[in-house]
């Protein structure tokens, strides 16, 4: 007799149960192909925007399971890098604009080129294809899927109080300074304009954008050198923004508000203008809604040089992880999610612009606020953001650099060399 | 068999060997899973921190000392400089503020227990709750702070507690109420241990409570404030959330200690050779008070 009869026993059971479940298992991952997913946002709205969607690809693919894996801008900065380098990153996501570009320049994804339907990629304006979350040295390696562009937002009842028509928004800084002059005089306003001062990255999309309107559509990024553009063009933009703080046309302390703040400053009748994106809607939405005709909240392009201007866009895009074991399921669930009826419900759904030119050209997006914002999409943009490969640079360097202007430790030029020497740039 | 005969057995040589390295034995699993789960990422810190690493490009040629000798700017020696100051005066008005709240509770005070616990309370908050809670409290728009010091006409303009001149100030004041309920607790149940006869002999003798308080308590809490003290000063040096929520290391740097520095390095440029060798730095600064707790703890017979 064996002395060990109970070991017998479990072996015997172990070999059958592996026998029976290998061949099973073999066959569900020959015939079930997962896919994993990510948008970065709100879990819960990207959870109603998205899962219906997700529902609807898979009945078209009976063999593709979607798994959507819930993630926020701030976690998805702090974990896609490490996804990335343990090849677990999501075979389509949706990262946070400058994470997408800083991945995108070391080559985490796919290149797209030439894997594109050709109706998707005229539909989407030329400008958009060359953001740096859909371009990377000249390849396309993502699809644009929503857009942020910074227009005027303005309070009409603030406008009215102030002896202003508020039909007639500034279109010229011009205007704009004689305005803001006049609110702050006779409404008495913490500032007539709300100003994000505090240095992280939006920040950038506040400076690019009054740069790309004063100076004419150029940001501060040179692709040439990897740096930025030490020039008196963009030195005068940084002192004109310091003017207005020193003016006292902003709120105090403009280095304490991010764009949030400066939303609520809005929404609270504490300034008269901002310059913000769609998502303003959202926080204005417990106070009045926005897209009514009575709202006291309005939008209008950014006061320009030379009407009308240009803004800065934020763009964010469909990457497809250049680790996907199957790029091409990957790639036709970001054509099936950038088609003009999904683009229109992540829109409307997420409060963001969409891309698609025949959405942003629709009904929909002619009223207010949404109408100067698709305009301002549509029309002359460049990248809120600069694609580069440390992503420091765009959230903090940069930034500390416009905010010490704007709190007059440097002028322009000297804040501007000050960090080209820093960072071995040529100047 | 007889014990003595057992025992007699228990000498031979190959017994005496195994005697001597039998609790080494009983302790290798425990110690080869400390290794493995402490000094093996460790290692491989250190490793990281003599090459070119990054989290996504996926490189990690050998640099040798690169790394290290790139943190030798005027940037990082202000890191360091701010560091200190955190660390400093962070764990020295904790020390201080807890040590008077613990002689203030020690009386017989009415309402004492609900003190304690409300003492108590800024230690329970996770530190990214309490920053939380600071920076809209101190907002210069918003902020409580700032609505009162108004509104009794303290102040004209509300202050911005967090501009480049006062934030570093701000984020101590705000390390000290966090950490100050640690040494509270400690240093009360310190006081609570010494025996009554030493501060009724005290008074006998004709000592002041002053006197008291310098001759005879301190000198007796001596040893809870050094542990105290060294452990608080081992979490405030490596503390990243409670600085990061409130300020993210700005406006202007002006609040980047050495974990932030570490942070950014690692997460938002993916530079891990680089975040290794900063976080070296960091790990030979806690050493030094790991060093000092542990040979004071091994000299009073504790360890």
């Amino acid at each position: 007799m064996s002395r060990y009869p109970e070991l017998k026993l479990w072996s015997a059971v172990c070999v059958a149960a592996l026998s029976v479940a290998l061949p099973l298992g073999g066959a569900q991952a020959q015939g079930t192909v997962t896919l994993t997913f990510t948008r970065a946002g709100d879990s819960a709205t990207v959870a109603k925007i998205f899962d219906p969607m997700i529902k609807v690809f898979e009945a078209a693919h009976p063999n593709v399971k979607i798994k959507s894996i819930p993630m926020g801008f701030d976690e998805a900065n702090k974990r896609f890098p490490t996804m990335v380098a343990t090849g677990t990153l999501p075979d389509v996501s949706l990262p946070p604009d400058s994470l997408s570009a800083s991945l995108g320049q070391k080559g985490a994804f796919l290149v797209l080129d030439g894997k594109l339907s050709k109706d998707m990629v005229a539909d989407i304006p030329k400008g958009m294809w060359s953001a740096p979350c859909a371009n990377a040295d000249g390849k396309t390696i993502g699809v644009p899927a929503n857009a942020g562009a910074l227009v005027l937002w303005y309070n009409v009842n603030l406008f009215k109080k102030a002896g202003l028509d508020p039909n007639k928004p500034p279109k010229t800084w011009d205007e704009f300074i004689a305005d803001a002059k006049t609110i702050k005089e006779k409404t008495g306003v913490k500032g007539a304009l709300g100003l994000n001062g505090f240095a992280r990255n939006d920040i950038d999309d506040m400076f690019g954008a009054t740069l790309a309107s004063r100076s004419g559509g150029q940001w501060y990024w040179d692709n040439k050198t990897h740096s930025v553009r030490v020039d008196k063009a963009v030195a005068e933009d940084l002192d004109f923004l310091r003017s207005l703080v020193a003016q006292g046309l902003t709120q105090p302390n403009v280095d304490a508000y991010n764009r949030a703040d400066t939303r609520k400053l809005l929404r609270d009748g504490d300034v008269a203008m901002t310059f913000d994106g769609p998502w303003v809607i959202g926080s204005l939405k417990g106070a009045a809604d926005p897209t009514s005709p009575q709202s006291p909240y309005r939008t209008a392009l950014l006061p320009s040089t030379k009407p009308p201007g240009a803004t800065s866009l934020n763009l964010s895009c469909w990457n497809v992880s250049k680790a996907s074991k199957h790029p091409d399921l990957a790639i036709k669930l970001v054509e099936f999610l950038s088609s003009a009826k999904n683009t229109l419900a992540h829109a409307r759904g997420y409060g963001v612009i969409p891309v698609r030119t025949s959405v942003l050209r629709s009904d929909a997006f002619a009223h207010q606020p949404w109408n100067a914002l698709a305009l301002a999409a549509a029309g002359d943009t460049v990248p809120a953001k600069p694609g580069v490969e440390d992503l420091s640079l765009v959230e903090k360097v940069i930034p500390g650099m416009i905010q010490s202007v704007l709190l007059g430790k440097a002028k322009g030029m000297e804040a501007l060399k000050s960090l080209a020497e820093s960072q071995g740039w040529p100047h | 068999m007889p014990v003595t005969a057992e025992l007699k057995g228990t000498n031979r040589p190959r017994y005496r060997w195994w005697r001597r390295w039998r609790p080494y034995a009983y302790i290798l699993p425990a110690g080869l899973l400390l290794f493995l789960i402490y000094f093996l990422p460790m290692l491989d810190a250190i490793r990281y921190s003599f090459t070119d690493a990054d989290l996504v490009a996926g490189t990690g040629k050998w640099v040798g000392l690169r790394n290290y000798v790139d943190l030798l700017t005027p940037e990082f020696g202000w890191v360091l400089w701010r560091t200190l100051l955190w660390l400093v005066l962070g764990v020295g008005g904790s020390m201080v503020l807890g040590v008077l709240m613990a002689l203030l509770l020690d009386k017989k005070l009415p309402g004492r227990a609900l003190f304690r616990v409300i003492l108590t309370l800024p230690w329970i908050f996770p530190d990214s709750i309490a920053a939380i809670m600071w920076k809209f409290t101190l907002h210069p728009g918003w902020g409580l702070v700032n609505s009162v010091l108004v509104s009794l006409h303290i102040v004209k303009e509300p202050i911005n507690f967090f501009s480049p001149e006062t934030a570093l100030w701000a984020v101590i004041a705000i390390r000290i109420w966090k950490g100050a309920p640690f040494i509270f607790l400690a240093v009360l149940a310190g006081l609570q241990a010494i025996p009554r006869e030493v501060e009724e002999a005290g008074c006998i003798d004709g000592a002041t409570p002053w006197q008291r308080l310098i001759y005879l308590k301190l000198p007796m809490l001596k040893p809870v404030l050094w542990a105290s003290g060294t452990i608080l000063a081992a979490w405030t040096l490596v503390i990243f959330d409670l600085v990061y929520v409130l300020t993210a290391g700005g406006p202007l740097s002006s609040t980047e200690i050495l974990s932030i520095t570490i942070y950014d390095a690692g997460f938002y440029d993916g530079h891990v050779g680089a975040a290794s060798a900063l976080s070296m730095v960091a790990i030979g600064a806690v050493s030094v008070f790991s060093y000092f707790y542990v040979r004071r703890e091994m000299r009073s017979g504790l360890a």
